[in-house]
C-alpha cells in the first residue's frame, strides 16, 4: 500500500491519503510503463505551487519492491503523455477533501506539463550485448581501499579503469564539460561520446562494458555499470563502490533505482575491452 | 603560573599547526567543493569538534548519491581526533582509516569514533565557512538538507 502526499502547499500541511491494494498495483504498473515520471523527493528545482506527489510505501515486500522501486519517491507527472495522465489519475484517487481552488491548481499544472516538450534525451532500455565484461556484483575490494577509493570517481568505476584523477567524461578526447550550472544529459553525453563509448555492442573476442549515465541537472553527473547477476553497481564520488541504491535496494534497472538528485536518466553506452586494454575502458 | 603558561602556549602551537580543509561531500562525478580555513577559523572548528560529547557505539551516517555531509581534513592529524572527520546528520565521526580501507572494510556505518553534533551546529558552521565557495544551487541543496 502507498501513502500519497499531494505536494502543493507551503505553509499548510499537504493533503495525503492511502491507496488501496488495487490502486497500489495500478500505480506500480503505471510507473513501470512510464518511469520518467519518477523523481527525487528532495528535488530542489521545484518551487511554490504544485510539485507533484510524494509516494511512500507503507509496508515491505510488496509489488513495489519486486518491481525494484524505491520506498519513497516523487511523481511529478512530467516526461510524457502517460505521465500526466497518471498524475491526473492519482489526483482522482484521493479520499480527502482538498477544495476546488487546490484541485484547479493541481489539475492546471498537470495539464501544463502535458504541453511541455519531451525530455532532451529519450532513455532507452538497457542493452544486452552478446559478449559482456561483467565484474563481481559483491567484491569491490579493488576500489574500496585507501590508495584507490579517494581518487577515483563514478566514471572511473564505470569504465573499470583507475586513473587517480577523478576521471571526467570527454577529458581523454579533448572535451571539457561546461560549468556545473549548465550541465545537462546532452552535453555530458557529448563527453562520453568523445571518449569513444558506443551506442552499439561490439563483437567478440572483445567484451562489452555497459554503463548508464544519469545527471542531476545543473549540478553533477553519475554513472552505473552492469555487473554480474543482472545487478548494476556504482561508486558515488570518492565513497565506496556499492551495489545498492539510496534506498538500500539492489539495482536491477537504473530507471527504477533511487538515484537521489540524479533525476535525469540520459542513456546507456558500451565500451569494448579486452585485448591490449585489459578489462577497463580507457578514460582520463 | 609558568606551567600554566607553558600548557597554554603548547595548546596554541597545536592549534596553529593544524591546517584545516573543509569539503562538501555531495558529488559523484565532479570533484567536491573544498576550501582551506584561515588560522583563526581552523582553531575555532577544532575547538568546536573537541567540545562535542563522545558517542558510544556506531552512528548512522548518510551515504549514497547526493549530500553526504561535511568532511573536515586536518593536517597533521591531531592525536585526539583524526585526519578526516565526517560531520553529518548530527554526528562527527572519524572516517575509516587507510588501514580499514585496505582491508576492504570502507563502510562508514562501522565508524566507531563519533561525537554528537547537537542541532547539527558544527555542520551548519562548516557550511557557513564556505559561503563564498558555493554556488546558489548548492547553497539551496545544503539548506534543504539541514531542514528537520
Amino acid at each position: 500500500m502507498f501513502r500519497i502526499e499531494l505536494d502543493i502547499y507551503s505553509g499548510r500541511p499537504n493533503p495525503s491519503w492511502v491507496l488501496d491494494e488495487a490502486e497500489g498495483s495500478e500505480l506500480v504498473e503505471r510507473l513501470r510503463a512510464e518511469p520518467r515520471m519518477m523523481g527525487a523527493v528532495n528535488d530542489v528545482t521545484l518551487g511554490l505551487g504544485y510539485r507533484g506527489y510524494i509516494v511512500t510505501a507503507l509496508s515491505e515486500g510488496g509489488s513495489w519492491q519486486r518491481a525494484g522501486l524505491p520506498s519513497q519517491f516523487r511523481v511529478i507527472g512530467k516526461g510524457g503523455i502517460d505521465a500526466d495522465a497518471s498524475a491526473s489519475w492519482l489526483l482522482g484517487t484521493r479520499e480527502v477533501e482538498i477544495g476546488e481552488p487546490t484541485e484547479r491548481i493541481a489539475q492546471g499544472a498537470i495539464e501544463g506539463h502535458a504541453k511541455e516538450p519531451p525530455p532532451e534525451v529519450q532513455p532507452m532500455a538497457a542493452p544486452t550485448c552478446p559478449i559482456m565484461q561483467l565484474t563481481s556484483d559483491t567484491d569491490f575490494s579493488f576500489w574500496n581501499n585507501g590508495s584507490v577509493q579517494p581518487f577515483n570517481n563514478c566514471y572511473n568505476f564505470a569504465a573499470n579503469y583507475r586513473t587517480d584523477t577523478f576521471a571526467q567524461p570527454g577529458r581523454r578526447g579533448g572535451y571539457t564539460l561546461p560549468p556545473a550550472s549548465q550541465l545537462t544529459c546532452s552535453n555530458t553525453m557529448t563527453g562520453v561520446t568523445r571518449d569513444n563509448w558506443s551506442t552499439t555492442c561490439g563483437l567478440g573476442p572483445l567484451r562489452n562494458l555497459v554503463i548508464c549515465l544519469v545527471v542531476a541537472p545543473g549540478a553533477d553527473f553519475h554513472f552505473y555499470r552492469l555487473c554480474a547477476n543482472g545487478h548494476w553497481c556504482h561508486k558515488p564520488g570518492s565513497t565506496p563502490a556499492r551495489n545498492t541504491d539510496n534506498s538500500g535496494n539492489w539495482i536491477t534497472d537504473p530507471q527504477f533505482a533511487n538515484r537521489g538528485p540524479y533525476t535525469s536518466l540520459c542513456g546507456y553506452r558500451m565500451g569494448l575491452v579486452g585485448t591490449g586494454t585489459g578489462n577497463g575502458f580507457v578514460v582520463a | 603560573m609558568l606551567l600554566a603558561l607553558a600548557v597554554w602556549m603548547a595548546g596554541c602551537v597545536v592549534m596553529m599547526a593544524d591546517a584545516v580543509q573543509v569539503e562538501v561531500d555531495v558529488y559523484s562525478g565532479r570533484p567536491n567543493p573544498r576550501w582551506t580555513l584561515s588560522g583563526d577559523a581552523s582553531a575555532e572548528v577544532m575547538r568546536r569538534l573537541r567540545a562535542l560529547a563522545r558517542e558510544d557505539g556506531r552512528a548512522a551516517q548518510p551515504d549514497g548519491l547526493g549530500y553526504r555531509g561535511m568532511l573536515v581534513h586536518v593536517n597533521p592529524a591531531p592525536p585526539d581526533l583524526c585526519a578526516t572527520i565526517r560531520v553529518a546528520a548530527g554526528f562527527a565521526c572519524c572516517e575509516p582509516s587507510s588501514t580499514a580501507r585496505d582491508s576492504g572494510d570502507a563502510s562508514r556505518s562501522s565508524a566507531s569514533v563519533c561525537r554528537r553534533d547537537v542541532n547539527r551546529d558544527v555542520e551548519r558552521w562548516l557550511i557557513a565557512s564556505g559561503d563564498r565557495e558555493l554556488d546558489a544551487a548548492l547553497r539551496e541543496t545544503l539548506k534543504r538538507a539541514l531542514e528537520p
